[in-house]
């Protein structure tokens, strides 16, 4: 029995040690090196490596994000700081380094819903993936049929039919946070990557100027034709601009 | 000026008060004789803005005069105040009880309405209050004919106390006028055009010495009508309009009439009836321009504290307690006072002070210009609020002002203040709250952000999440939500089925009840013979306590006439009813257990009290 136990233990740490060890090796583990060396440049392609190849998380996102902070390439930064906070909406960190960076940009632009119910909805709403809320109507829907299940085999009705209200209830806000999340996965946002990009009437350099944004500028993809985008920012203005001016999330 | 307040309180005043503005009227006597001069001063205080010099309207029995204007401005908790004085002589014309005013005065774009003011004027010189200037004697002004009036008989004089300054050193501007003839000064028709500097100006000084002055030949009363302040706040060669003065003159017809000449600039001593023997006339007085060179501050031995005060300053300190308990406000007063612009004197600020909150401070300027110099204090108090008990010492504060006159940087250094901090008390615990911490642990705050940069980046990659971009899009995802709505939907029609099953077996049996217990009657009206009492009764109390057991639901082995008596009571059955229905079950009880034989006819009677019964039943409204 002790040496069993014993056998468990060292299986136990040689797991570690291997994982540990793999750890250090990987692309990621790499760019961390580069980073605490303060080579920023190698850090973002390790980073990148580690995306590239498939299997990282939001962790990569953000680091990567990071190393482009450091470098100076706040459209770059600010596009990976989104797509760390769509697959992770909650990390304080993804939040704090955005945030603080979106306050170094040049363009300030408000959203008019920020501040009244609406905008306190999309900020809840903005808190959980499509997949997370897809889970809780999963969850609250299975609770309710069991409550009509349970309501119809246990000598309680009336609690059992309290309990399926609630879960109704908070099925159908979790439905609306899925139809949300859908809604917001399916139209991608950009983030301007040059250092200013005229946003224009139409898809072409002969249309009409119609406002000037600067790097780190974030909008809604609507529409596309050849190399141009349609832009639509928080605050409802819209226009085309280059498609290479922009990295798409 | 005080003197001329002080009369004009124990005059006569009016004021009107408009939001932050105050303007006052006020005059140095309430009674005066035809000739004599009253003096009128209009006080504005806590304007904003521009302030119009007030235009009178001719006064009836009155020849009013101009003598200028003075302002104070001083600066209180960051706020700047300003009161300016408007100087005004009337002569009185003619007797009777006069009204001066109401009159509008201008103030940063609004018009305010300044109240009126009345004296009486006799004939008879009314007595002299001391300090109060002689009469004067001054007839209608006219244009001046310019063969009749030189610029050698009367002229101004715009000089500097001294032709080179430092920045921030005073220089006096002075308007000295020279006369042969009688004349009246009246103000400025142009005011002095003076840039580059700060301007303070001294009171008129009506008791100021005239002098007699022999000037190629002729005798001149010389009179200094203005005095400023100016304050270069900057260094340059700068050229100063001074303006053109405003007067009145009295030529006589009669040449030997010099010795009349008045030693007073404002008037002479003795009362003449003026439109016997002279004739007025205006006469503007244009000054020559003025050459005053600023120098910059030197820069050789210049203290770190310099912070750009001239004059000759004191500074002392003070807090107003030497102990006081955490969290208790202390004021620490810091005042500067001396010669020089102190509007422009920056105090010294404490430094930050571990364990202390520091409150912005305010500051209050005093300025007084009675002695022909610029002069007064600055006060500034800061509120300090310690937050931890201790000892501690507000530190003595430097401050260095550069002295004109001797031309060198002077250092100065407040006390520095023990201050003894006592333990603040501490709040009741509410019951049941956890304790206090002790009384030596630190004062808690929340954490100061000190700087802000990105977080740092992550040291693991957890990967994935297992849900990530699984299930959203999954068509599982809708499969189960059909499924789960399915199963669901089906156990909830189930109980609304046994539901619908449960109520529909209530009500057939509330139905049936009245059926059965018709039945039953029948069965006992076909006992209604003798020997067959027992079952007879026996059969309508069955039919009886069935119905009711029946229509409400109840147990029927259990349920007694005081349960269903209850129950009908609960359902709101009248009265009537309920004794019937005693009556009838009493009677029933009767017939199956006493041993008194009964006839037929009590029989019969029972069963038709039992069928009345339940027919009168059957209208009240039974639950479903």
């Amino acid at each position: 029995m002790k040496r069993a136990l014993w056998a468990l233990v060292l299986g136990i740490s040689c797991a570690c040690g291997a994982s540990a060890a793999e750890e250090g090796v990987r692309p990621f583990g790499e760019g961390n090196r580069h980073y605490q060396a303060g080579r920023y440049e190698q850090a973002a392609s390790s980073y990148r490596k580690a995306i590239a190849d498939g299997g990282a998380g939001a962790a990569a996102h953000y680091n990567l994000g990071n190393a482009y902070f450091r470098l100076g390439q706040k459209g770059k930064a600010l596009a990976s700081y989104e797509r760390a906070r769509r697959l992770d909406p909650r990390d304080p960190d993804v939040e704090w380094n955005r945030r603080l960076l979106q306050g170094m940009l040049v363009d300030r632009i408000v959203d008019p819903a920020a501040g009244t119910p609406l905008g306190w909805a999309n900020a809840v709403l903005e808190k959980a993936t499509a997949d997370e809320w897809a889970l809780a109507v999963c969850l609250l829907l299975t609770v309710w049929a069991l409550c009509v299940l349970g309501g119809w085999l246990a000598p309680l009705p009336r609690l059992w039919r309290w309990l399926g209200a609630v879960s109704l209830v908070l099925f159908f806000a979790a439905a609306a946070g899925f139809v949300y999340g859908r809604i917001r996965d399916q139209q991608p946002l950009a983030v301007v990557l040059d250092k200013e990009v005229f946003v224009r009437y139409g898809p072409s350099e002969n249309e009409r100027k119609a406002f000037l944004l600067h790097e780190g500028a974030v909008a809604r993809v609507g529409d596309r034709s050849r190399d141009w985008i349609y832009l639509t920012l928080p605050d409802r203005n819209g226009g085309w601009v280059p498609a290479a001016s922009c990295e798409e999330i | 000026m005080t003197a001329v307040l002080t009369a004009a309180s124990l005059a006569a005043w009016a004021s009107v008060a408009a939001a932050e503005v105050s303007i006052e009227t006020s005059v140095n006597r309430s009674r005066l004789a035809v000739g004599d001069e009253l003096l009128l001063d209009i006080i504005v205080t806590g304007a904003q803005g521009r302030i119009a010099k007030p235009q009178f309207p001719p006064i009836d029995g009155f020849t009013s005069y101009s003598q200028g204007s003075s302002q104070e401005i001083s600066i209180v908790n960051g706020v700047t105040s300003m009161r300016s004085v408007f100087n005004f002589v009337l002569i009185a014309n003619s007797t009777g009880r006069k009204r001066i005013g109401p009159f509008d005065l201008e103030v940063g774009g609004r018009v305010y309405k300044v109240a009126a003011v009345e004296v009486e004027v006799t004939d008879t010189p009314a007595s002299v209050p001391a300090g109060a200037l002689p009469a004067v004697s001054s007839p209608a002004p006219r244009p001046a004919p310019a063969r009749d009036i030189s610029s050698e008989d009367i002229y101004v004089k715009a000089w500097l106390d001294k032709s080179e300054a430092f920045v921030g050193e005073p220089v006096v501007l002075t308007y000295t006028v020279y006369t042969r003839l009688p004349a009246t000064y009246k103000g400025f028709e142009k005011e002095p055009e003076i840039t580059g500097f700060w301007i303070e100006e001294f009171p008129p000084d009506r008791n100021a010495p005239k002098t007699d002055k022999i000037l190629n030949g002729s005798r001149y009363v010389v009179a200094d009508v203005r005095r400023l302040a100016l304050f270069g706040t900057e260094p340059g060669v700068f050229t100063i309009d001074p303006g053109v003065l405003s007067s009145t003159v009295e030529v006589r017809d009669q040449q030997a009439f010099n010795t009349f000449f008045s030693s007073n600039i404002f008037g002479r001593r003795t009362v003449v009836q003026p439109s016997m023997l002279t004739h007025v006339f205006s006469k503007p007085l244009p000054t020559e321009k003025v050459t005053l060179t600023v120098k910059a501050l030197p820069t050789q031995g210049r203290p770190a504290s310099f912070n750009g005060a001239v004059g000759e300053y004191a500074i002392e300190s003070s807090l107003d307690k030497a102990a006081a308990e955490e969290g208790e406000a202390v004021t620490y007063k810091v005042r500067i006072y001396g010669q020089g612009n102190l509007n422009t004197v920056e105090p010294p600020a404490l430094p930050e002070l571990d364990h202390f909150k520091i409150y912005d401070s305010s500051s209050a300027t005093n300025i007084s210009k009675d002695r022909r110099v610029v002069e007064g204090q600055k006060v500034t108090e800061t509120v300090l609020v310690p937050k931890k008990a201790g000892a501690y010492t507000i530190p003595a504060l430097d401050f260095s002002f550069f002295d004109p006159r001797t031309r060198t940087f002077k250092q100065l250094q407040t006390k520095a203040h023990p201050l003894g901090v006592r333990p603040g008390r501490p709040e009741a615990p509410a019951s049941g709250a956890p304790p206090q911490p002790s009384q030596t642990a630190p004062a808690q705050s929340a954490p100061r952000q000190l700087d802000k940069d990105i977080r740092y980046v992550k040291m693991h990659d957890p990967g994935p999440r297992p849900i990530d971009g699984r299930v959203a899009g999954s068509p599982w995802l809708a499969g189960y939500l059909a499924a789960v709505t399915l199963l669901g939907w089906f156990f909830a029609h189930l109980g609304r089925l046994r539901a619908r099953a449960s109520l529909d077996a209530k009500a057939q049996r509330i139905r049936r009840s009245s059926r059965v217990a018709r039945e039953r009657l029948r069965n006992a009206s076909r006992m209604l013979k003798p020997g067959e009492q027992d079952r007879f009764y026996a059969e309508l109390y069955k039919a009886v306590h069935g119905y009711f057991v029946h229509r409400l639901g109840l147990s029927g082995h259990f349920a007694e006439e005081p349960e269903i008596r209850a129950k009908l009571t609960e359902l709101g059955v009248d009265a009537e009813r309920l004794r019937d229905l005693s009556e009838l079950l009493e009677e029933v009880s009767m017939g199956r257990f006493a041993r008194v034989s009964r006839g037929q006819e009590e029989m019969k009677k029972a069963l038709h009290h039992a069928e009345r019964v339940i027919t009168s039943f059957e209208k009240v409204r039974w639950p479903s």
